[in-house]
């Protein structure tokens, strides 16, 4: 099982939010994901320079979605023949072994996975452990993963490609525009109980957007991922 | 029919060349008219003696290859400048004529199509000695400098075709790379299959002048019929719309 994984981040970060995520998703087993950054001047990559990773710079700023959108692309370009795609934000804490833990789970068929669980999406796991249809509105892309089948619809949606003509959602709100392309093609989105992933920014989004509200099912950073396995037995 | 044209351009590079061919290129297409929008970079952490250019930049790191950096090149610039009607995405190794830009604006488009400015020898007889814009042998000889609508845009980067294209990994010298080099035949094999067409110009708008491909690639032959940089391009309008 081969997962091609990356962080899209803005400059604004690098010394907050992303060391944190950095550390977080190391523990998580995704010790060396490629940075997708959004940078403001010619020598932002200075303050990269620690980082030891491979690394893409936007100047100026591309924006959320168009960050998003060509970080899969590009994931897909360098790794075309890997099984998953898992794109994270970077405002996030995971569980540890969560890589691990992925690997072992049975993917959704039909369908893409999204590992932040919004409480709106929380009551329809039923109580019950692993991946659930959610409620097909497309809540965060906090950290999105996709197989093949389901890539290749997002990366060949007209829908987001013609997005960036719209007058005021053009950069934003992409979490949805995925949902409504899987849907269009017959796939639907899966989220997971517990959720997988915790939002760590305290602040507003990077596009100004209400702070995420906390995934209540999230069982803390210390939570071995692993131990979900025996719960599903 | 002419319309009127706004622009977004690209010019796909790699550090080796920042001294070489790369600035060359940039002064030809200030010539040709062409405002660049965009440097893309590969294999680069930073774009340190890309500023005197005045241009924005994405770097990548380490290097994606020829047709990587090409295609997020173009899913960038249509990205960044959703509204225009035509994109440009250059390659670091051309000159081109004076005003080409203008006379681009000038000639009529085809709907279903896109513009190589590079005419290849093999293209060339197509011509049949007119002057003007012709349809190609449909093979995509050279990515050194295409034009597209923004439809076009939208129809290459949604196509099946390209979302298969790194996946393939080809025999021969190019076995290794898994569909990385090779920018042209992958897109026109992406127009053909929605029943576009490749157009190519006689003479030839550019010239390329890469001695050595960045990509170990055989050097392309030169175009026979390119006027060369001091020729004015609006001068063919009259007989080549």
């Amino acid at each position: 099982m081969r997962i091609a994984y990356g962080v899209v981040t803005v400059v604004d970060r690098v010394q907050t939010l992303l060391p944190k995520t950095l550390d977080s998703l190391g523990a998580a087993g995704f010790d060396k994901p490629r940075l997708f950054v959004d940078c403001d001047t010619f020598d932002d990559h200075l303050k990269y320079e620690g980082f030891d990773l491979d690394i893409v710079f936007h100047y100026p700023r591309l924006r959320t979605m168009g960050n998003w959108i060509t970080a899969l692309w590009e994931l897909y370009i360098r790794n075309p023949r890997a099984d998953r795609y898992l794109l994270f934000e970077d405002d996030i804490i995971a569980y540890r072994n969560l890589k691990e833990y992925l690997e072992k789970t049975p993917y959704p068929q039909r369908g893409y996975c999204n590992l932040y669980t919004f409480p709106e999406n929380q009551k329809l796991a039923k109580g019950n452990i692993g991946w659930v249809e959610s409620n097909q509105k497309g809540y965060g892309a906090l950290g999105l993963m996709f197989d093949h089948a389901a890539l290749q619809i997002v990366l060949g949606s007209k829908l987001l490609i013609l997005k960036p003509i719209h007058p005021t959602a053009g950069h934003k709100r992409h979490d949805g525009a995925i949902c409504v392309t899987m849907q269009s093609a017959g796939f639907k989105e899966y989220i997971h109980n517990p959720s997988l992933l915790q939002h760590s920014g305290r602040t507003v989004s990077t596009l100004g957007k209400n702070k995420h509200p906390l995934a209540s099912s999230f069982r803390g950073a210390d939570y071995d991922a692993l131990e979900l396995l025996g719960e599903k037995k | 029919m002419t319309t009127e044209c706004t622009w977004a351009v690209g010019v796909t590079t790699v550090l080796e060349r920042i001294d070489t061919v790369f600035p060359r290129t940039m002064h030809s297409l200030c010539d040709g008219g062409f405002c660049v929008n965009r440097l893309f970079i590969d294999g680069v952490k930073e774009a340190q003696g890309y500023e005197q250019w005045g241009v924005e930049v994405t770097c990548r790191y380490p290097n994606i290859a020829t047709h990587g950096n090409w295609l997020l090149g173009l899913y960038e610039l249509s990205i960044r400048y959703p509204h225009v009607t035509h994109y440009a995405m250059f390659q670091d190794d051309l000159i081109c004529c004076k005003n080409l830009r203008e006379y681009l604006e000038q000639s009529n488009k085809p709907d279903l199509g896109y513009f190589n400015l590079y005419t290849f020898p093999t293209n060339q007889q197509r011509a049949k000695g007119k002057k003007g814009w012709f349809e190609s042998n449909q093979r995509g000889l050279g990515a050194v400098g295409l034009v597209f609508s923004s439809k076009a845009v939208e129809v290459l980067l949604t196509h099946p075709h390209m979302f298969n294209r790194p996946k393939c990994l080809r025999k021969g010298k190019r076995s290794t790379d898994g569909g990385r080099k090779r920018v042209d035949g992958g897109i026109v094999e992406t127009f053909t299959n929605n029943g576009w067409k490749e157009i190519c110009h006689n003479p030839s708008l550019i010239q390329h002048t890469g001695v050595k491909s960045s990509m170990g690639n055989t050097r392309h032959p030169l175009a026979s019929s390119f006027p060369g940089e001091d020729f004015d391009a609006m001068s063919l309008l009259g007989g080549a719309k």
